[in-house]
């Protein structure tokens, strides 16, 4: 699984930053880098099968503390 | 590389050393024979005339290039038998034969060396005199061509049944013929920097959109190749989104489709050595339409365009549907429908996926295969794949029946509109590859992905599915179906926009009331 | 650079799919049983306040999408977080959209496939879209929108025989308040959240376009899902709203002789259709707000990473289908309130004031 990942990210990397540098917008890199590497943490952390806490049940625990249903 | 270098080089010293010709004959005769030497095609012909001994003439040429029947009754008779003595100078010998011995239609005095070279390479010959540092040439192409036949790429039933060859005047009298109009251009380049291969670009002025032809030029300009032995070489140079299986420049074989394509204003080029014929700008709808669609009755023709549209949708969707039907919503089928599939699935080793794979790759092996033998040896590939494939490999229990049906029915639907053939056989992969992913969902982003594809796609500027998802405006009319010719009154938008009127409207409804 | 462009018949017709992408698999509201129609008139009616309002501020600002004129209203600071919270909702509601799409994927038709593969295959397709821009979704949504009207059709048609009209019966059995309360549901979704196309929105050709949009396509669109949802109460009744996928359920049903039966596919090639065209244009909006947050030229250079994130949230969003129908239900209403309403209403006073005063000093200045 984390093998496929890192494959993909590769291949992300070669047709995503590559154009980005060789156009010199240096801007547009670095913040699809940062974006990158968020999702790639993400990804590498489901792939250990670690659960990521997901915002839907706060959220609904605070709608429901507030119009108390 | 290094090949065409060296070459380039030679040309170039060529140039250089010997820059003009000198006034003895034997001089000369030896300077082009050192310049073709080890090329025993060319061919020196001395000569004098019967009354005037110091007229000494030498004719050079390529044998086989020039019609020599001509050359002997027009060039070399009339100098052998005038008597130049009379009421000639012979100080101005050279002009004096070229204006009133030589029966030629073009002729030419020249000393430069580009030239000559030119000249009696394509065909024509070059009289070198005794005491004249200049030359004639006297054009006197010749040689084999093929003839005039009904091309086999577009047969016809109704229309015209000439096709282009591969000699680049001819194809441009064939075109002038349809066109007699004095706004039809034709502008000469050379491209190729061995091969030296006369294009012509070919537009009717006053309808063809002058950035189209701006970019034209600048997408030839920018070709730097060896040699351009066909069209599809600049087909392939020119073209825009390189990468995609779709053509994004037309080609035709028939000087009628070529002459309405200029009548809707779209530019034409034509190459020597190719009897196809490039149009630009292309879009997809192009491939739907045939010649014989506008001479035939209307709602005949439309009823072979929406057929051939269709087709290739079943071409490319159909194994991809069957493999999502059977694989992942078997519940689709009628119950009766889906027991006949099943039995004859049963026994059968490979998964449906493969064997779909397998036979439609079989198919285009047998197709390609059938195309490049001999017609005899065509038949007997044929039978092999009927035969044996079709019928032995189902009782076998190799492959089940509806994966051969299915194979077919794809297979000749493609063959509908061969100018799609390649990207119908890369689509029908996708689709199939997406279909046994995620079944009939697949096949439905695989279609939205071919979609976003052709509508990113432009040629020369013009949307490619330009009038494909339109019905209302005149855009339509001529896209799934052929609108009789009464109610197409103005050329395509955007292509034809300079000129949009097709025919006046008056003489349109008076030929509906007739 | 160019500037895109859309017809309005090209946005209405992206509006309608918009709106009928997942509620014509989802149904309306699951509160009000068999008056689920109602409700749906009623959130269309309460909806339309609302979309005049959007409408408003888009016509204000013509050739703006909402993050610019955040910025124009507001200022940079208070602008910027604007941009923030609409990038938010954009994300999370494309995030939504794609798991709707996954659970019903790996509910009606294919179990073994993970439903990380189908919904990957989704956003690759919308990462495409995006990619390829305004322009392109706007023409595939017209080529598009005529094949799906026709499908409705024809299956509304064939379902005539399994129609039980009793099923209506009784009208507002359960006193209005129900009714009221599934109407708000269908007012948050899918009416309002409309408010997303105001970051795509940019590109209309006049300033009228706005009304002409939001009005035609809404009034469609809002007429297809009374229908849709007429059809499948009277074809269910009462237990409608039991299912995950009333229409689904509704559409299987149907069988004409012996051949034609089990056509529920055609249901979710619409929906497949409708999810496509949302979920885009959830990308295209988050996209072009975090391009205008970091002040970059284009947004296409993160379309993919920004569609990687979206797919990875819509993962972790739910734990079940049941947790899911449940979210959208009743948290969603109250959760997407603020977005809807609360905030528009704070950028069209401020958006009123502004352009008042700026014609104002203009006519001093004069």
């Amino acid at each position: 699984m984390i093998i496929l990942v890192v494959i993909a990210y590769s291949l992300l990397f070669i047709f995503e930053f590559f154009p980005l540098y060789n156009q010199k917008q240096w801007r547009d890199l670095w913040l699809t880098m940062i974006l990158g590497l968020c999702s790639f943490t993400l990804i590498a952390l489901l792939s250990f099968g670690v659960k990521i806490p997901s915002p839907a049940m706060p959220i609904k625990n605070v709608i429901l503390s507030i119009f108390g249903k | 590389m290094i090949r065409k270098k060296n070459l380039l080089d030679h040309d170039q010293s060529l140039e250089q050393e010997n820059s003009s010709l000198v006034k003895s004959l034997e001089a000369n005769i030896e300077f082009f024979q050192k310049i073709f030497h080890d090329n025993e095609t060319l061919i020196a012909r001395k000569f004098q005339n019967k009354y005037l001994p110091e007229a000494k003439c030498c004719v050079l040429y390529f044998d086989g290039m020039v019609d020599t029947q001509k050359l002997n009754e027009k060039v070399i008779q009339p100098i052998l038998n005038t008597n130049l003595n009379e009421g000639l100078s012979i100080q101005h010998l050279l002009e004096e034969l070229e204006f009133k011995v030589i029966v030629s239609d073009k002729i030419k005095a020249s000393n430069d060396l580009n030239e000559m070279m030119s000249s009696i390479m394509t065909g024509d010959t070059i009289l070198l005199l005794q005491g004249f540092d200049k030359c004639l040439l006297i054009s006197s192409k010749g040689g084999p061509t093929r003839a005039i036949v009904e091309p086999d790429s577009a047969r016809v039933i109704r229309g015209p049944k000439e096709g282009f060859t591969e000699s680049i005047i001819t194809n441009l009298t064939l075109i002038r013929r349809k066109i007699n109009n004095q706004n039809l251009k034709f502008k000469f380049r050379e491209l190729g920097e061995i091969t030296h291969t006369k294009i012509c670009i070919c537009y009717i002025e006053g309808l063809a959109l002058e950035e189209i032809m701006a970019e034209l030029e600048k997408r030839l300009d920018a070709i730097k190749i060896d040699a351009i032995l066909d069209s599809g070489y600049i087909q392939e140079l020119i073209r825009d989104a390189p990468f995609s299986p779709y053509e994004t420049v037309g080609y035709s074989e028939r000087p009628d489709a070529i002459a309405a394509k200029l009548l809707e204003g779209r530019i034409a080029i034509v190459v020597d050595g190719s009897p196809f014929v490039l149009t630009v700008p292309y879009v997809l709808a192009e491939a739907f339409q045939a010649s014989e669609d506008y001479y035939n009755n209307f709602i005949f023709a439309s009823f072979n365009r929406l057929l051939r549209s269709v087709g290739i949708f079943i071409a490319t969707g159909l194994p991809a549907i069957y493999l999502a039907i059977v694989t992942y919503h078997q519940e689709m089928l009628p119950t009766p429908l889906l027991l006949s599939i099943t039995s004859s699935r049963q026994g059968v080793p490979f998964p449906t996926a493969l064997s779909l794979f397998l036979m439609l790759l079989v198919f285009d092996v047998i197709r390609e295969a059938a195309t490049r033998m001999p017609t005899p040896i065509g038949q007997a590939v044929n039978i092999v794949g009927t035969l044996v494939l079709g019928q032995a490999i189902v009782e076998a229990k190799i492959v089940s029946a509806p994966v051969i049906i299915i194979t077919a029915f794809s297979g000749i639907m493609k063959l509908l509109s061969p100018t799609t053939l390649g990207s119908v056989i890369v689509l029908r992969l996708f689709f199939l590859i997406m279909a046994s992913l995620m079944g009939i969902y697949g096949y439905i982003f695989g279609m939205i992905m071919a979609t976003i594809h052709l509508m990113n796609v432009r040629s020369f500027g013009v949307p490619y599915m330009l009038g494909l998802t339109s019905f209302k405006n005149h855009n339509g009319q001529d896209i799934w179906i052929r609108a009789p010719w009464w109610s197409m009154t103005l050329r395509p938008k955007i292509i034809g926009v300079r000129n949009l009127v097709r025919q006046s409207t008056k003489i349109g409804k008076g030929s509906k009331m007739g | 650079m160019r500037r895109e462009q859309i017809t309005d018949k090209q946005a209405i017709c992206l509006i309608i799919i918009f709106y009928i992408g997942s509620s014509f698999i989802l149904g309306v509201d699951g509160e009000s049983k068999n008056d689920a129609w109602i409700s749906g008139i009623l959130g269309m009616f309460m909806a339309a306040p609302m979309l005049f309002m959007y409408a408003r501020i888009l016509s204000l600002f013509p050739e703006k999408s909402m993050f610019d004129i955040f910025e124009l209203v507001f200022g940079k600071t208070i602008g910027k977080a604007f941009i923030l919270i609409y990038i938010w909702y954009s994300f999370h509601l494309g995030a939504l959209v794609i798991r709707n799409y996954g659970e019903f994927i790996n509910t009606v038709a294919m179990p073994e496939t993970p439903i990380f593969i189908t919904m990957l295959v989704l956003t690759v397709v919308c990462m495409l879209a995006v990619r390829s821009g305004i322009e392109v979704i706007g023409r595939i949504s017209a080529s598009v929108l005529p094949i799906l009207f026709f499908i409705i059709t024809t299956v509304i048609l064939m379902s005539i025989p399994k129609m039980n009209f009793h099923f209506i019966k009784p009208i507002l059995g359960d006193g209005i308040l129900p009714v009221v309360k599934g109407g708000f549901s269908a007012f948050s979704f899918p009416f309002a959240e409309s408010v997303v196309l105001m970051g795509g929105f940019f590109s209309l050709k006049t300033k009228k376009s706005p009304y002409k949009v939001y009005l035609i396509g809404t009034v469609i669109a809002g007429i297809l899902i009374i229908i849709i949802t007429l059809r499948s109460i009277v074809i269910l009744g009462e237990t409608f709203t039991k299912f995950y996928f009333p229409t689904y359920v509704a559409v299987s049903m149907i069988s004409l002789g012996d051949f034609i039966q089990r056509i529920e596919l055609t249901v979710s090639v619409v929906f497949v259709f409708g999810v496509f065209i949302k979920s885009s244009m959830c990308l295209l909006v988050s996209s072009k707000g975090i391009a205008k947050l970091f002040n970059l030229q284009d947004y296409r250079s993160i379309v993919i990473q920004v569609g990687i994130l979206m797919l990875y949230f819509s993962y972790t969003v739910y734990d079940s289908i049941m947790e899911m129908k449940g979210w959208a239900f009743i948290v969603y209403p109250y959760y997407a309130f603020p977005f809807q309403v609360i905030f528009p209403l704070i950028i069209f006073m401020a958006a009123e004031i502004k352009v008042r005063r700026n014609k104002k000093g203009d006519e001093n200045s004069i």
